[in-house]
């Protein structure tokens, strides 16, 4: 056996078995999969790592390093051998093969992909994140197994936990099922449905055109040390390569690989009658294009540095935004109740870890894993939820559930660092929000009833039910202890605008610690009072 | 086995099969002269109920061979044992032993909890404790599990959605934890019930009192085990830290909810008249608030 067959043996395993593992951290309803073994898959995802050693530092961003370090060495193997969406890409590839014969051919280099990647330049220096997170691999790979796989997965649950319900079992639980979003769900399919028709039409030509992470890894690739080539004495220009390559870079005419778009599938090895296909380092005499190479390694270096100003942007934010129901609280009791006020909130809800909303859609590319974490439903993926920041970056809504105190396993599982990883601990005192009460909105104000639904639900005791001379108790909040839950905000049953709701913090606070209080008597012993 | 198959969504049950739920022949045949409240005190959960149960003559006089049993603790929140917000798992683990050693055919175990339901499973300690026990954990929080009732006897509660597990079962104990309660005042066994409940919000939007007095008049629970081993004293039903927990060591255990609540109230230190749904409760009939009228076996160990 030809030892390339045995590289693209490792090859289909590799990124099979990271694709596999993507796909099953979006449809693991169970949390049988630790947080750590996704990261194995995700931490080697080019562009997540890149963004998160952008706006934060630490091991985990060291990811694309290796990534680079290979691609200098190797190629483009990333794109074969990690890429999620090249896996599906190739299976896409094989199955059309099977179907009829696909006239792959080379093509001339295109220029598209240096656009997308001055775009992309020119628009991180404006803080947008948008062209980044519709065109990664990864993120488009991640969101559509999360959007389509999941809701798959939890059928499948559905209906062995009613299978077992009638046997009288109940080890498999009912799982709540969701879709994203239409318009979430929408761009999904659209770019799903547009990478599978370029997938069967031309091989890997999403790679070399619109996908900026091929375009990046294709100016390192100029650069590596071992790479395809064609032996000119031996080449009897037959064609087979080229027949073969899905990225259309063997041009049998001249004899010459355009490394820049060779995806590292070794597949042009196996398929050469003559051997003329090696993957060597070549001879500096056989190396010929060195002026686009100078040109090429100046604007990776630009492009690495203008994510910098990105996270200056960051950083200049304005601030936690005025209070506006504040007034409504103060109004004495004697007055005449103002009608229901609707609910209009200025900022979305940013997970915890996100920092705020500067930071979190600076560094969210739309993957959605933090959504497929959260056991409480809470984080659902939007198209733009966060005043036009954030493309497909997923925002906090309480009105399924609420952010369970006592969790952080959203923070886990964030490969781009949008949500940065934070303990337990520290993460009961991040404060995404502060809960605002609205008196006319409020049961026990309308009705004279007791209710104390919010209060019952907070778990720092933010919420405080508070009486005037014994009558129903209304809800107080203490904001400085207040985390933005949405527990108060989720229980609260006002009809039709709730009484008590979140408001974001535009950048996320740390909350007081809950007042613990003097510690209560033991009663052990005492008699019976009765 | 067989599982009733409820219609979906608006399906109301008449009035009659409600009557009929209501007026169910209780399934205990209490031992003659057999006290109508026992109070534990002095020992560890377990402990406490072998003793209280065997006031009553032994779990066979509320469970027969072959009988379904609901124990429907309070699992509310994801909170450790030390914090008393939920009842204390060695208690449920030790009322499923006394129903599988009676001869029950399967004990179920669940609650529609406040919290991340599995979570709240989990960190509560229950469901360890009730596989461990040999009973059957099920999940509380599927609405298609909870079928509508009527509330014949409901004043600001006409009807509400019961889970079905309660419905089907021959026996349904409850067991909640006596704690502080900042709008019911307490929480103790009726409160409890809003745990079987789908749509609570309503009772928090049409009076929380009236609401849980209401549905008292629905099922009555066979048994009324109170756990006051570690009671919440403030800032419940969640409870901030342990500071708002004192240690009782306690248990209430009655086949009449109002009394066992009434009881509880007194053990916390409130006059149970001053809790609107007992007061409400004593006076619809569905129990006996005055202690005073009641036999009452007191135990210390």
């Amino acid at each position: 056996m030809k030892p390339s067959r045995l590289f693209i043996g490792l090859r289909i395993l590799a990124s099979t078995a990271v694709s596999l593992l993507i796909i099953l951290a979006t449809a693991d309803l169970w949390g049988f999969l630790a947080p750590g073994i996704v990261r194995v898959a995700t931490w080697l995802q080019f562009l997540p790592s890149l963004v998160r050693a952008l706006t934060a530092f630490g091991l985990l961003a060291a990811g694309f390093i290796l990534v680079l370090a290979l691609t200098l060495l190797f190629g483009r193997v990333y794109c074969s051998f990690l890429c999620p969406l090249g896996a599906f890409m190739d299976g896409v590839i094989a199955i059309r093969r099977r179907i009829s014969k696909v006239k792959l051919q080379y093509v001339k280099p295109g220029v598209v992909r240096y656009f997308i990647l001055a775009g992309i330049a020119v628009s991180l220096f404006f803080g947008s994140m948008h062209l980044i997170n519709i065109l990664d691999p990864y993120s488009i790979f991640a969101r559509s197994a999360q959007a389509l796989v999941r809701p798959l997965a939890i059928g499948l649950n559905n209906l062995l936990a009613q299978a077992g319900e009638l046997a009288g079992y109940y080890g498999i639980a009912p799982y709540p099922f969701s879709l994203p979003p239409l318009p979430v769900l929408g761009v999904i399919l659209a770019w799903l449905a547009l990478v599978v028709w370029l997938a069967a039409a031309r091989g890997r030509l999403y790679c070399n055109t619109l996908c900026p992470v091929g375009a990046f890894l294709g100016l390192a690739s100029r650069f590596s040390v071992f790479r395809m080539s064609m032996d000119a004495e031996k080449c009897i220009q037959c064609g087979a390569c080229s027949k073969k390559c899905k990225a259309s870079c063997m041009d049998v005419e001249n004899k010459t690989v355009d490394a820049s778009r060779c995806v590292m599938c070794l597949d042009c090895l196996t398929v050469c009658p003559v051997d003329a296909v090696e993957f060597t380092a070549p001879s500096a005499a056989k190396e010929v294009e060195t002026d686009p190479g100078r040109r090429s390694l100046l604007f990776m270096g630009a492009f690495l540095l203008t994510g910098l100003p990105s996270r200056s942007a960051a950083e200049t934010g304005n601030g936690y935004p005025e209070t506006i129901i504040e007034e409504s609280l103060a109004a004495s009791p004697t007055e005449p109740l103002a009608p229901p006020l609707s609910i209009k909130r200025k900022a979305s809800l940013v997970p915890p870890g996100g920092m705020g909303r500067d930071h979190f859609t600076s560094a969210c590319t739309g993957c959605h894993l933090c959504a497929a974490a959260c056991p409480s439903h809470v984080i659902r993926p939007e198209l733009v939820a966060h005043q036009g920041k954030g493309l497909l970056a997923p925002s906090l809504s309480y009105e399924k559930g609420f952010c369970n105190y006592n969790c952080n396993a959203c923070t886990m599982v964030c490969p781009s660092g949008a949500i940065l990883a934070v303990g337990l601990e520290e993460k009961k005192r991040v404060q995404m929000g502060r809960a605002q009460f609205i008196k006319q909105n409020c049961v026990v104000a309308t009705k004279g009833t007791e209710c104390v639904a919010c209060a019952e639900h907070c778990p720092t005791g933010a919420v405080k039910i508070v009486r005037e001379q014994g009558g129903p108790g209304l809800p107080k909040v203490d904001e400085d202890v207040c985390v933005g839950c949405g527990a108060c905000e989720f229980a609260c049953p006002a009809k039709p605008y709730k009484a008590i709701y979140v408001k974001a913090s535009l950048i996320h606070g740390k909350a007081l610690p809950p007042k613990k209080g003097e510690s209560v008597q033991n009663l052990v012993g005492e008699d019976f009072p009765f | 086995m067989k599982r009733r198959v409820f219609i979906k969504g608006a399906a109301v049950m008449t009035a009659g099969a409600a009557a009929a739920l209501n007026g169910l022949p209780i399934s205990r045949a209490l031992a003659q002269n057999g006290p109508d409240l026992a109070a534990v005190q002095g020992g560890e959960p377990g402990i406490m109920f072998d003793k209280a149960i065997q006031a009553f003559g032994g779990m066979k006089n509320f469970v027969k061979p072959n009988q379904k049993v609901v124990v429907k603790p309070n699992i509310g929140w994801d909170t450790p044992v030390e914090r008393a917000a939920n009842t204390h798992p060695e208690l449920v683990s030790r009322i499923i032993k006394h129903c599988l050693d009676a001869g029950a055919k399967e004990v179920v175990v669940f609650d529609h909890t406040c919290d991340q339901w599995k979570r709240t499973y989990e960190s509560s300690g229950i469901e360890a404790a009730v596989k461990d026990a040999g009973g059957i954990m099920a999940p509380g929080h599927v609405a298609r599990h909870y079928a509508e009732v009527a509330v014949p006897g409901g004043k600001d509660l006409k009807k509400a959605r019961v889970h079905e597990l309660v419905l089907e079962a021959d026996v349904f104990i409850n067991v909640p934890v006596l704690k502080h309660h900042g709008g019911a005042g307490l929480t103790i066994g009726m409160k409890n019930n809003m745990g079987i409940v789908w749509d609570r919000g309503d009772w928090h939007r049409s009076g929380l009192h009236q609401c849980i007095a209401d549905f008292s008049t629905v099922r009555k629970p066979d048994l009324t085990v109170v756990d006051a081993y570690r009671m919440l004293m403030k800032n419940g039903p969640r409870g901030v830290s342990e500071n708002d927990t004192a240690l009782r060591k306690a248990q209430i255990i009655s086949p009449d909810p109002v009394a066992a609540d009434a009881a509880s109230a007194k053990l916390f230190g409130i006059d149970p008249a001053k809790v609107p749904y007992i007061r409400i409760a004593n006076e619809k009939g569905v129990g006996a608030m005055d202690l005073s009228t009641l036999a009452i076996e007191r135990i210390r160990i």
